[in-house]
């Protein structure tokens, strides 16, 4: 667990989202590469539609970066998203329900 | 997690913003703006001249004899090009509000955001408010109506602790109505409303002297607020300048808009859900280094609460991340300036000598990157009685009074006996509850499970008691401080 605050977790889940898309490029997944550059640029919008002032409050939860390994297809990576992701929107829950919804959609 | 970076190191002499223009200011008196995590000078501003204000108020009142007969929905357009500016920019903004202020990415990220949203309102409210009222036949062949008219410059000195939210609850409304405005930014952080101001007249091409910008000190201030061509001030700052300044718009006639100190009670009932109250109370003494006047800095945990939510508290506050704010994983940033650290400090020591235990000790921690910076940690008292100073007085830092209560009667009554009443909170589970306490606490925001009731730019800024001077409140209230209301009884023969 690592303790995050909400702009620490937001930019922290991008480049996650990015590290898939290298991963996928890398073997020629370029669908899947599109998809996770996609998500990062969906969740650094959420910036746009959160009321931060009157959520600042830390979060504990996972980091997403240390299961980087698990995914090596786009099969695992869609694996990855709904465990990390199912965990990380239950956290981030009370502070940003938007964000939490919206890992919930990613992770579908 | 690595720093975003600064979009300046250094900034250097600020220029006054007079008729769509950046003018040098003649003073030889220059103020310094520091980066506080880093206790470096990052500009400096003038103390601008009586006659430079003159300059900008007549600029203003020129440019207002257009704007006025600019029809509305001109007016609006430009108000989203304001919008789009600030949509564009936000993030090399708010990074300045960081550098310059010393509150977190994420504090200032909210910053914009709640500027932007008075601009979307300012936008959305225009039309219908401007259309005014009409009533046909109050007597035979007669009717009656009512419009609103624009009143001329109005003058805007805003605060250290949010320099670019605050200006922006009043500018949009006042442009959308006709107004023109001059601006006095906080002296201690000048920057991010002068890098606004900048982007605006690269990119907005608003017409000239609709904002104009000047920069000082008190005397400036009131150079401002006793021009004959400003109709009102609004004021966002301390009670004792809040109070001095209406005394002086009563005496000059002018209307005002004067929100002002507070002391915040946050009351935990022992229903209340821990997990998610906790943290949250974390968020709302502990945000902007406590100097925002939503911060709440009086604890009441109400009989067995005490012991559920103090010591788990006290543990939270002691591990806040402390750092400069540019860096993500930062939870509280620096005081803004070294006079409020050493403020803080002050009543530190005076809620010592008057016996409450400190069982949170704040003082002197640093991050090891920033020996310089005005840090200092979270503190929390325990065993506070209402008549100390530390739980009457406003400390405007990361300060915590903690006073146990035994029932909710009490604690409202605690609240309701301070000179303040900007803000409280109220975390329970029980309707009950929250309905009595939201029918008899005599506060201007109330959050209820919210530690950070801040109202959104579509509802007025409460305040009340000695947090609020006037009549009209903040964000959209304020288009009945802009405007006044005409009324035409109309007969044709």
């Amino acid at each position: 667990m690592k303790r995050y605050t909400l702009s620490s977790l937001i930019t922290r889940l991008a480049s996650f989202e990015e590290a898939l898309a290298q991963k996928m490029d890398a073997k020629g997944y370029v669908e899947a590469a599109e998809r996770a550059r996609r998500y990062a640029s969906e969740i650094r919008e959420i910036r746009d539609f959160i009321i931060v002032e009157m959520t600042l409050e830390p979060i504990e939860t996972l980091d997403p970066m240390e299961f980087l390994d698990d995914a090596a297809n786009p099969e695992e990576v869609d694996n990855l998203r709904r465990r990390v992701y199912t965990k990380i929107a239950e956290d981030v829950e009370p502070v940003s329900g938007e964000l939490a919804d919206l890992l919930r959609r990613l992770s579908s | 997690m690595a720093l975003a970076h600064e979009v300046m190191e250094n900034y250097g002499r600020l220029k006054l913003y007079i008729d769509g223009e950046f003018v040098e200011s003649e003073t030889s008196q220059y103020i310094k703006a520091f980066n506080p995590a880093k206790d470096e000078v990052i500009a400096e501003v003038p103390n601008t001249l009586p006659e430079e204000v003159d300059k900008a108020v007549e600029a203003a009142y020129e440019a207002y004899l257009k704007w006025r007969e600019t029809p509305i929905p001109t007016r609006v357009q430009y108000l989203f090009r304001i919008k789009e500016v600030l949509e564009r920019h936000k993030e090399e903004i708010a990074r300045i509000i960081v550098q310059n202020h010393g509150k977190t990415l994420d504090e200032a990220r909210g910053e914009m955001r709640r500027a932007i949203e008075n601009v979307e309102t300012a936008i959305g409210v225009a039309y219908l408010l401007e259309k005014g009222e009409y009533l046909e036949n109050i007597a035979k062949g007669i009717d009656e109506y009512l419009v609103r008219e624009p009143l001329g410059v109005a003058a805007i000195i805003s605060p250290f602790n949010f320099p670019v939210m605050v200006p922006f609850w009043f500018i949009p409304y006042a442009l959308a109505v006709g107004d023109t405005v001059v601006v006095k930014p906080s002296e201690i952080t000048p920057v991010p409303f002068h890098w606004v101001i900048k982007l605006l007249h690269e990119e907005a091409k608003l017409p000239p002297g609709l904002i104009n910008v000047v920069y000082g000190l008190g005397n400036v201030g009131e150079s401002l607020i006793s021009h004959k061509k400003v109709f009102g001030v609004a004021f966002v700052g301390s009670t004792p300048v809040a109070r001095a300044i209406y005394k002086r718009v009563g005496e000059l006639g002018k209307k005002a808009i004067l929100q002002a100190g507070a002391k915040n009670f946050a009351v935990v009932m022992p229903d209340a859900n821990m997990d998610r109250t906790i943290p949250n109370l974390i968020s709302s003494f502990f945000g902007n280094t406590g100097q925002r006047c939503l911060a709440n800095s009086v604890l009441v945990p109400v009989g067995e609460a005490y012991d559920k939510v103090v010591p788990k508290f006290r543990e939270m506050a002691s591990q806040l991340r402390l750092g400069y704010g540019l860096d993500e994983d930062v939870d509280m940033g620096p005081m803004a300036t070294r006079k409020g650290l050493e403020r803080v400090l002050k009543y530190i020591d005076i809620g010592l000598e008057e016996g409450a235990k400190l069982t949170l000790d704040g003082r002197g921690k640093k991050p090891e990157k920033y020996p310089n910076g005005y840090f200092i940690g979270a503190n929390v008292f325990e065993e506070v009685t209402l008549d100390m100073t530390i739980a009457r007085e406003e400390i405007f830092g990361p300060v915590v009074s903690v006073i146990r209560a035994e029932t909710l009667d009490e604690a409202i009554e605690m609240i309701n006996s301070s000179q303040y009443g900007n803000a409280s909170s109220l975390f329970t589970s029980s309707g009950a509850v929250a309905r009595k306490f939201r029918r008899e606490v005599n506060v201007g925001n109330l959050g209820i499970n919210v530690g950070v009731a801040a109202p959104m730019a579509f509802f007025p800024f409460g305040g009340r008691k000695e947090s609020f001077f006037g009549v009209v409140h903040g964000q959209v209230d304020s288009l009945d401080f802009f405007t006044d209301k005409k009324i035409v009884i109309e007969r044709w023969w």
